[in-house]
């Protein structure tokens, strides 16, 4: 109960104090005495993280219907010819570093929040994608088969056995997709994405050091929250109490 | 698609907008159908069933497409930018990048259901890279916009690509300092299990330039009080923070593999060589070192393609390194400029990554060898 308790609160106040600006005004001036300007003025915080929880969300969501769609056609009969050369790519494009992504969105699509949605969806469709292929491909050969044995439609079989049998797996691939996605959303204030990183990046190009701590204290409290939130996702949808009940 | 889209562009000068070129309009006379032949008999090779013949042939067929494309490339910017026009550059664009990334389709779905000698695999995908790399030596490229932003600063390009490979290589080296023994010491000590994991998780959950923005207040501050850290440099900004920050990041997969490779061997394993009246050392350099020290590497293989990823961000903090460039180019709104800087950094990661697995594969014990590549 503990832990169900204590984290959001910690998660509550920290956002209560850091996006309000007659809290946070206080708290930034005992830390840094010499800095004159110590609240952004030109955006409120809170905008800046709506958009940045918006970036995210949007992005995480097309990455999720995207990667998870792409992992069971390449899992099907037909599409299984590209299963091999799919996750080659796949793999191969993961080594390729978040940023660089984002920055090749640029001369690509051009600025704003459009090329960053494209480019953090293009980079964290790639966990999903392979967990997906992952999960479907680690799954006993005779639980399929023993579904179609009951009668069950490939339809059925796809969404009461392999879905439901894989979910775990891609779950983790969510939230690792989710994850980089906070963080490359937060460089995306300099491809104009806006996000907590503008503020940030702006602290960091007129040398001021209480710009710089409230856009990263924000940021880091939002990744802490999703990765949170989808560690207790997990234990609740996965838990082995739930898979003991059969 | 990679014939019909627009090839090539031209622009007169740095910061105009991109004429695009179609391979047919370009003035060349045989290269777009050398290019042509090329695709079709990648069509023709797609149809044609499996086979250790075919897969030679989709090999060969899939690198000569980049090798023609890249000539037509070349062809096409000796025409294109002349005297006339000094200041004129081209830029690849649509249909050559299909090309390129057809190209690397081919090979790869052939290479990896190819039971071949990983050296022989290893050389055909550095080929492409190789007849880049010789076309750039030999100056062909130079009317390349990418290249001409490279020829304009080549002396800071060596100089941060210098910095960039510093810093992320002090960083990794730092991590597994730090890393390992923090490993061995959650596997080996059940209490520290969960406080390491969840440090270390809770760093790499942070993004990477708020982790980066986080060092930089502290770090001011000691610096401002302890005039003798300052005098080594180390100041809010700059490279202190970076490597701080780096080496943080660094740390998680070096600290879970570490634990799995300690987890992984069996305690039968052990018995067994103690039973064989082995002593502790000849325990550890015989049957623990080469069952755990694959898995160390492959966390570090992790965490340096992470740490030369992240060091791209530490530019933001003035640690300079190619973030330095792409930085620059989104600053100035120069798509040429990114392109330079992003490109030598995706090679990198993805150079260092093939490295790091080729090392991997030669450490592993053969009983144990699966194709890491």
């Amino acid at each position: 109960m503990k832990r169900l308790i204590v984290p959001p609160l910690l998660f509550g106040l920290a956002f209560v104090v850091l996006l309000n600006a007659e809290l946070l005004e206080p708290l930034l001036r005992t830390l840094f005495p010499n800095v004159r300007e110590i609240l952004y003025a030109r955006i409120p915080l809170i905008d800046l993280f709506r958009e940045h929880v918006m970036l995210v969300l949007v992005s995480s969501v097309t990455a999720t219907v995207t990667g998870v769609s792409l992992g069971v056609i390449v899992t099907r009969p037909p599409g299984r010819d590209f299963l091999t050369v799919v996750q080659g790519l796949s793999s191969f494009a993961q080594t390729f570093p978040p940023v660089a992504v984002l920055a090749l969105a640029v001369p690509a699509v051009g600025f704003g929040f459009r090329p960053t949605i494209i480019a953090l969806v293009a980079y964290s469709v790639l966990p999903i994608l392979n967990n997906t292929i992952a999960g479907m491909e680690a799954i006993p050969r005779e639980l399929t088969e023993a579904s179609r044995g009951i009668g069950m439609t490939p339809l059925q079989v796809l969404f009461l056995s392999e879905l439901p049998l894989s979910a775990r797996v891609i779950a983790a691939g969510i939230r690792t997709s989710v994850i980089i996605n906070v963080g490359t959303a937060t460089i995306g204030a300099v491809v104009g994405a806006g996000g907590l990183g503008v503020v940030i990046v702006a602290g960091l190009v007129r040398d001021n050091i209480a710009f710089v701590f409230s856009g990263a204290a924000a940021a880091a409290v939002l990744a802490l929250a999703f990765d949170w939130l989808f560690g207790r996702l997990e234990t609740l949808f996965f838990a082995p109490r739930a898979r003991v009940s059969r | 698609m990679a014939l019909l889209l627009p090839f090539i562009e031209f622009k007169p000068n740095r910061v105009a907008e991109g004429d695009p070129f179609h391979l047919w309009h370009l003035g060349l006379t045989w290269e777009p159908w050398l290019l042509a032949a090329i695709v079709t008999a990648a069509l023709l090779l797609a149809l044609s069933g499996e086979g250790p013949r075919v897969r030679a042939a989709k090999v060969a067929v899939g690198s000569a497409l980049f090798a023609a494309a890249l000539l037509v490339a070349l062809r096409a910017g000796a025409i294109l930018v002349t005297e006339a026009t000094p200041f004129g550059r081209v830029g690849p664009i649509g249909g050559f990048w299909i090309s390129a990334l057809a190209s690397f389709l081919i090979v790869e779905g052939s290479l990896r259901t190819a039971s071949w000698n990983p050296m022989i695999k290893g050389a055909i995908r550095v080929l492409p890279l190789a007849i880049a790399a010789g076309a750039l030596a030999s100056g062909a490229l130079d009317s390349f916009a990418m290249v001409q932003e490279y020829i304009n600063r080549a002396d800071r390009f060596s100089q941060e690509l210098t910095t960039h490979l510093r810093l992320a290589a002090f960083a990794v080296m730092a991590a597994v300092v730090i890393g390992v023994p923090l490993g061995i010491v959650a596997w080996k000590r059940r209490l520290l299990e969960r406080p390491v994991f969840t440090l270390v998780n809770t760093i790499q959950t942070v993004p990477s330039l708020a982790l980066f923005g986080l060092m930089i207040a502290p770090l001011a501050l000691l610096s401002r009080q302890f005039p003798l850290l300052r005098a080594i440099g180390v100041q809010g900004i700059g490279a202190a923070p970076a490597l701080i920050a780096l080496t943080l990041y660094a740390l998680l997969p070096i600290v879970r593999n570490t634990y799995t490779s300690l987890s992984v061997i069996p305690n039968a394993v052990i018995e067994a060589g103690n039973g064989m009246g082995m002593s502790r050392r000849q325990l550890l350099r015989f049957v623990e070192a080469p069952l755990s020290v694959p898995i160390i590497l492959s966390g570090i293989r992790t965490s340096v393609v992470q740490a030369i990823g992240n060091t791209t961000v530490a530019a933001l903090i003035g640690a300079g390194g190619l973030g330095v460039f792409v930085f620059q180019g989104l600053g100035q709104a120069a798509p040429d400029l990114i392109v330079m800087g992003v490109i030598p950094i995706i090679l990198l990661a993805v150079l260092i990554d093939r490295g790091m697995a080729l090392l991997i594969g030669l450490v592993t014990p053969p009983g144990l060898r699966k194709d890491t590549l």
